[in-house]
């Protein structure tokens, strides 16, 4: 028996002219479903006679997808599908000629050219090609002839074979020696190439990929899901609750609290100390400790209103942007190089960060927030500076790892949609649909053909990261300047550049044509007296020609670049890639949105543009109630360290269940009135009796509900390494609050990273000496700041939803030995010991407010003075010994506060130059980058380690020094109670 | 915020938070045993009725006996040309210069083979003092893998896949995840001048398992940043009891936070490290019998020489998984030369870990793994090199729970594609573990909805090598 089905869908990711693109799947009578369900060989399908026949014959078919919902809708994509073969079991019964009639064209898997393909040619291809063009054997060229799709699509050369058209496909030439050369050194019989024409003209006839029955097969569980599982029914109207004690009610949030307590038979504990909850808000809100005026502001204020001043002010801090923006920052896995196989930099990502930044300090509503970053390109701009911060905005979607070794392009382009998917689906809304790639959801109501629909959304759009993949490059290779989004020029114009582009762009052909003659040849191959392949000074002298022409034309050079995506060449849907293989093409589904959640007058896809427009309206709509959810949640687990829904990037069925659903409603609607305003939620959160309440634990509450999930007291919570890091700054007075002009990374050329090399340790040592906050920092994936990356730094290639907090030994040895710190202790000695009017009782009491947030006792002033005094005697000895030369634990006191010295590196293997890493442009001669004729070749070396002692001047500033890195170094001044 | 879902010790009515997390810095594995052990299905265990399980969090032992309580990895970086070292192929050395099956000119090895030891291994001059020991090594040699390049296949041999749209964990990470570490004075899970670059961190680290169960990179000098104590002991110490009476008034105060005790442990942890872990990666101590047995000597070419003695002291110290590195073994050009000096860097220190972690006992408990990510073709890339080949090659086991003067499986006549036995890297991965005394199929841990594995949904355990 067999079914045709005939639809049409507008464009095609592979098709370049073709209008009209008819889908024919049949039946196998056998045990396969669908034979030449493979649809790419479809692609050959579309002669005029097809069309015209398919759409008198086959018109009814259409007739009912068209009605229905215009197009194969997908609306219900489940159920229209189901739907859609059993009409089509009706058409084929009703004209089954068609099957014959229209199945003829196809061709590909003719039985008969199937056989002919697998006696003749795949013999050949096995033979004479595969060792070095196939998946497992190296994809020379990018061209693989393992694949149909791999022969069609071809390497770098372009489309390897035209099926129908064997005198216009490369391979006839290659193997007829004309053009490239194939096999090398070996000519093929004219019997074999015969064969090979024979099989070209005859539609390059492949055996189908076999796609499995549950791709289409309706799954009735997952209707039971999707009617059933809570997180994507539609928000409810909650009616808050009643509760006894309506005196420790200030707004509808300790309602919900307080009714759930009560219900178990808890009372919250007391209210929080003043002292302790300016600590809690300051931080939370902003990220930084109060200053010591702002704390004794806030005490000495006893109106009614004191803490809504303080919180009030705490929102209007730009500060606040900058500790929710990070909070975003975890979840969009910001990074700014591509890590991987490959770690090649992203020097323009900090724009993104900052507009990041930007959004949250400006409160922009977060469903604007969310339709810029998913398609701020094709959203309406009133002026340049909009238009430029939406498209920065799509670096979102472009800012993942990738794998730029990837030879297949193919395989980096599906890759990357699946990342995109993966941090779309994960961030936004809390589903983890990427888990659809290479079968139906097991867990949570997500078919393969939904994760397709939003696939094609993603594949019909450019992601522009500025790279692209390639096999065993070298240098610039990965970079790729015109997947680049321009947003704006900064520098003006030279009246000459024409002019010098052109004398640039002969030098770099000259260079590239000497050394394409040499490559590989047996002169090029053999070795120059310096040991290495003579070749590989022509390959040095195309590079530096390279790089000359691109800092006259590349536009990050000559502007202002930003990454993002826009709307790719070709728009319109894409295969299901048979269990996730990229090259395994299964059929068409329409561009879509998830059919999880469905909701009344959805957005749908444009069929003239990507469908990221309508994406990110389905997003953001009112309707879609796990956005709203996913958020607000997010929100409240960084006020509460706990989220309603512990599993914050997971409201799927394996995700858990909401402690208080009914107040993670009540707070999506307040949210969603509010016009989907951050601060006015957080505000509204702060400002609750819940939020105020003690970390006091008593043993009742205790036995009944050890992790707090009720939320009886305030859970304690370890400070995030940013905050660390800032709270260190603060206390010694370093601290610079203005934000730094783009990124510590911002001027890396797009060529690979290793983690030991130059730029790495350069990295790391800017890092360790900046004082400005933390969400500054570099964030070269692999080349985590130590700050950061000693106290549970996000995952910088993952979606992080939440951070661990974890207590190693590391962190001790950072807090007691890294300059970093020994740093600002001394800084904060020195700010404690310049005010010459204070006695050291008040200087003990004033570090105590730096660093904690409250005085000090007088028992601990009594030990800080003993040991001060003690301190001091000691070092006196030790300075004095200092004086000899060769001490080097106490270096030498000089005028300055700081002495430090950089000792030579304690590398046995002693220092050699870094080989092969080409460094920011304008390096002088002996720094020109050596490129290896082999990229792989790098030097393991470490770059040394610079050493620096920092001592205080005298012995008081050193017991200062060292009772001020004590602070630092203590368990309260890294946790908030 | 300690809820990366899956912490499963987290039971409220049989433990603390405060001693669960005793116990995780205890190591041993709580976390891991406790999730091989918990009754629920992957499918419906989620944080929260994790917590509520009635099942008690005893550690009980491991689903396989352990064979293995550690391994130093002998990672070639760039992939050793098993046809001049390993794998003797008479067929190819009869052939030298024939086109080969599938194209490409055959090239024997231009290097000595003779027959060693009671098993008569055959082995390249290239390694004469390790195949002094071959009656002790258990060869797999129908290994095969999925991506022909560096980049990928590096990531794949160190964390099982080489998806770049979601880093995996380290395998060494999941040995840390699933049984903790011995010495609690020293990191479990140590590697020495690892790749700088074909993924760099992303070779030991963590991914989305806790942080703390990365690897640590270290120099063949030792250098562990942070490490060197700033101040003298004596005043340092003055610091840290200041420290730390803070911290235990913190302790008593309403709302301190749970994790003090391990604050406060972990500076006495930090304060012993400063101490100890340079001593001990401080080669120079060792007798000069051991140096010269080794061939330490300064300079690159002594860089594995040290390498290897510092591995075999920090196994001795309870390192759980240390990987050494030699790197340079890309050679599709000047593979002569290439091979020379690459196997004299490492022949006399790896036949001298060997006869070290003999004649100390460590053979017992310790196994020793060597290779590279992939191997080379038998045909010719130019005039002196050879190219990548995915589809067969070496690599060799000694030690702890596998057999002795033992080959498994092997590739054809040539030495091109494994054809008996084969192994993929998966499965090298699941018998490693298994070695370990882990189940790869239980050893799992829930991220983003999904229980994930370092053989993810593939590999068998090749029982056929295990003593």
């Amino acid at each position: 028996m067999g079914f045709a089905i005939g639809e049409t869908t507008l464009g095609s990711s592979r098709e370049r002219c073709r209008p009209v693109k008819i889908f024919e799947f049949v039946r196998d009578s056998k045990s396969r479903p669908f034979a030449t369900k493979v649809l790419s060989y479809v692609q050959e399908l579309y002669t005029i006679t097809v069309i015209i026949w398919v759409v008198s014959v086959g018109g009814f078919i259409l007739v009912q997808a068209m009605s229905k919902n215009g197009r194969w809708a997908t609306r219900h994509r489940r159920r229209t599908c189901v739907q859609r073969w059993l009409i089509a079991a009706v058409a084929s019964v009703l004209c089954s000629m068609s099957v014959a009639f229209a199945a003829q064209p196809i061709a590909n898997n003719d039985p008969a050219k199937v056989e002919f393909f697998e006696k003749k040619i795949r013999p050949l291809l096995l033979e004479n090609c595969i060792n070095c063009h196939s998946a497992e054997n190296g994809g020379k060229g990018g061209l693989r002839v393992d694949d149909r799709n791999g022969l069609i699509e071809g390497g770098g050369r372009g489309s390897s074979i035209k099926p129908g058209k064997p005198e216009e496909s490369l391979l006839i030439k290659a193997v007829r020696h004309k053009g490239p050369s194939m096999p090398p050194n070996k000519q093929l019989t004219d019997e074999q190439i015969a064969d090979l024409e024979k099989w070209i003209l005859d539609g390059a006839a492949w055996p189908a990929v076999d796609v499995p029955d549950d791709l289409t097969q309706h799954k009735p569980e997952y209707d039971e899901l999707k009617k059933n599982h809570w997180s994507w029914q539609p928000i409810k109207e909650v009616a808050l609750p009643q509760v006894a004690k309506e005196a420790f009610v200030i707004n509808g949030i300790d309602r919900f609290i307080l009714a759930k307590l009560n219900e178990a038979g808890l009372q919250p504990v007391q209210d929080a100390d003043k002292l302790s909850l300016i600590r809690r808000v300051t931080f939370d809100l902003t990220g930084l400790p109060p200053t010591p005026e702002e704390i004794t502001k806030f005490v000495d204020d006893t109106e009614p209103n004191a803490f809504e001043k303080v919180v009030d002010r705490l929102l209007k801090s730009p500060a606040f942007g900058e500790r929710w923006g990070r909070h975003w920052l975890d979840i969009a896995r910001y990074g700014e190089s591509s890590g991987s196989a490959r770690n090649i930099p992203y020097p323009h990502a900090w724009r993104y960060r900052d507009y990041v930044i930007e959004s949250f300090t400006a409160d922009k509503p977060y469903n604007q927030f969310i339709r810029e970053q998913i398609a701020g390109d094709l959203l309406p701009a009133n002026s340049p500076a909009e238009k430029a911060e939406q498209l920065v905005a799509t670096g979102f979607l472009a800012i993942g790892v990738k794998d730029v070794n990837q030879r297949f392009k193919v395989r980096f382009t599906m890759d990357n949609i699946d990342e995109q998917i993966d941090t779309v689906s994960r961030s936004i809304l809390g589903l983890t649909a990427s888990c659809a790639r290479c079968h139906d959801h097991k867990f949570d109501p997500i078919p393969t053909v939904d994760y397709y629909a939003l696939a094609g959304i993603f594949h019909s759009s450019d992601l522009c990261a500025g790279v692209k993949s390639k096999m065993g490059g070298g240098g610039l290779d990965y970079y790729d300047s015109s997947l680049l989004l321009n947003v704006g020029t900064e520098s003006k114009p030279d009246p000459m550049i024409g002019e010098k582009i052109e004398a640039a762009k002969a030098t770099y052909e000259k260079a590239k044509a000497e050394f394409e003659a040499i490559r590989g040849t047996p002169e090029g191959l053999s070795l120059g007296p310096n040991g290495r392949p003579k070749q590989q000074p022509f390959r040095l002298r195309m590079d530096k020609a390279q790089k000359d022409l691109f800092a006259l034309t590349d536009p990050a050079v000559l502007g202002k670049v930003a990454y993002g995506v826009r709307e790719g060449k070709k728009i319109g849907d894409t295969e299901v890639r048979v269990r996730g293989e990229a090259e395994k093409i299964g059929p068409s589904v329409p561009r879509g949105f998830l059919s999880t959640l469905e909701f009344p007058d959805q957005p749908k896809v444009n069929p003239n543009q990507s469908g990221r427009l309508e994406l990110a309206h389905w997003l953001t709509s009112e309707k879609n109630p796990l956005t709203q959810r996913v958020i607000v949640n997010r929100i409240w687990q960084h006020l509460f360290q706990q989220g309603i829904v512990s599993t914050v990037d997971n409201f799927g069925t394996t995700g858990d269940r909401p402690t208080h659903p009914d107040l993670l409603d009540y707070l999506a609607k307040q949210f969603v009135e509010g016009g989907w305003s951050v601060k006015k939620l957080v505000r509204t959160v702060v400002l609750s009796h819940t939020y105020r309440l003690s970390a006091e634990s008593t043993a009742a509450n205790f036995a009944v509900d050890p992790a707090n999930r009720l939320v009886w007291r305030h859970s304690p919570r370890r400070l995030d390494a940013e905050e660390i890091r800032d709270a260190a700054l603060a206390a010694s007075g370093q601290l610079n609050l203005s934000r730094p002009e783009g990124s510590l990374a911002k001027d890396f050329k797009v060529i690979e990273m290793r983690n030991n090399g130059p730029e790495a340790r350069g990295l790391i040592d800017k890092s360790s000496e900046s004082v400005h906050r933390s969400v500054f920092l570099p964030l070269v994936r692999g080349v985590t700041p130590r700050a950061l990356e000693v106290f549970d730094f996000a995952e910088q290639g993952l979606v992080t939803g939440s951070r661990d907090s974890t207590t190693v030994p590391t962190q001790a040895l950072y807090l007691l030995n890294d300059p970093f710190v020994r740093r600002q202790a001394l800084a904060f000695a020195d700010r404690l010991l310049k005010n010459t009017e204070q006695n050291d009782y008040d200087r003990v009491n004033l570090a105590y407010r730096l660093a904690f947030g409250r005085p000090a006792t007088p028992a601990e002033i009594d030990r800080a003075n003993n040991y001060l005094t003690e301190f001091e005697a000691i070092s006196k000895e030790a300075f004095a010994a200092a004086q000899q030369p060769e001490s080097n634990l106490v270096a030498d006191a000089t005028a300055s506060t700081t002495a430090i010295a950089q000792t030579a590196p304690s590398d046995t293997k002693g220092m050699t130059q870094a080989s092969n890493q080409a460094n920011a442009g304008g390096a002088s001669p002996a720094n020109q980058p050596v490129i290896p004729a082999n990229p792989d070749d790098i030097d393991p070396t470490d770059v040394p380690v610079k050493e620096e002692v920092i001592q205080a001047k005298d012995p008081k500033t050193a017991a200062w020094t060292s009772f001020c890195q004590a602070l630092l170094g203590t368990a309260e001044f890294r946790y908030l109670k | 915020m300690l809820d990366k879902n899956e912490l499963p010790i987290l039971n409220p009515h049989l433990i603390t938070r405060r001693q669960a997390l005793k116990a995780a810095n205890a190591g041993f594995g709580y976390l891991a045993l406790a999730s091989l052990l918990r009754e629920t299905s992957p499918r419906t265990a989620s944080a929260s009725q994790k917590s509520v399980s009635d099942r008690p969090l005893a550690p009980k032992p491991p689903q396989f006996p352990v064979k293995a309580k550690r391994i130093i990895f002998l990672y070639m970086d760039g992939a050793t040309s098993q046809m001049d070292t390993w794998d003797y192929k008479s067929k190819l050395q009869e052939d030298d210069g024939k086109v080969g099956p599938g194209g490409g000119t055959l090239t024997a090895s231009k290097f000595k083979f003779a027959q060693y030891g009671e098993t008569g291994t055959w082995v390249s001059e290239l390694y004469s003092n390790v195949a002094k020991h071959v009656d002790k090594l258990c060869f797999i040699r129908g290994l095969h893998t999925d991506t022909p390049a560096h980049p990928q296949a590096v990531i794949q041999l160190h964390t099982g896949a080489a998806q770049a749209q979601l880093t995996r964990p380290s395998m060494g990470a999941w040995l840390m995840y699933g049984l903790g570490t011995e010495n609690q004075d020293l990191p479990g899970y140590i590697t020495i001048n690892p790749p700088p670059n074909f993924g760099g961190a992303v070779n030991y680290g963590s991914a989305f398992l806790p942080a703390h169960y990365q690897g640590t990179r270290i120099n063949d000098s030792g250098y562990l940043p942070n490490l060197k104590a700033q101040t003298a002991t004596s005043l340092q110490r003055r610091q840290i009891d200041l420290l730390q009476s803070m911290n235990r008034d913190l302790s008593v105060t309403p709302g301190a936070p749970d994790q003090l005790e391990g604050v406060i442990q972990s500076y006495e942890l930090a304060f012993k490290m400063q101490g100890k872990v340079p001593e001990l990666l401080d080669i120079s101590k060792e007798p000069q019998h051991v140096l010269d047995a080794y061939g330490v000597k300064p300079g690159p070419d002594g860089a594995f020489a040290r390498q290897c003695l510092m591995a075999r002291r920090l196994s001795e110290a309870g390192v759980r998984f240390v990987e050494i590195c030699q790197p340079g073994w890309d050679h599709h050009t000047n593979l002569h030369k290439g091979l020379i000096k690459n196997c004299a860097a490492t022949d006399q220190p790896t036949a001298a870990l060997l006869a070290d972690l003999e004649q100390r006992g460590m053979l017992e408990d310790t196994l020793v793994l060597f290779g590279s990510e992939f191997g080379r073709l038998p045909t010719a890339q130019g005039p002196d090199g050879r190219d990548h080949n995915i589809t067969g090659y070496p690599m060799w086991l000694a030690g702890a729970g596998v057999k002795k003067g033992f080959s498994y499986g092997a590739t054809d006549e040539y030495g091109r594609h494994a054809v008996e036995g084969r192994m993929h890297m998966t499965d090298l991965h699941a018998t490693l573990l298994a070695l370990m005394g882990l189940d790869h199929e239980s050893l799992t841990y829930r991220y983003a909805g999904r229980d994930f594995r370092l053989t993810d949904v593939k590999g068998n355990v090749v029982r056929e090598i295990f003593a």
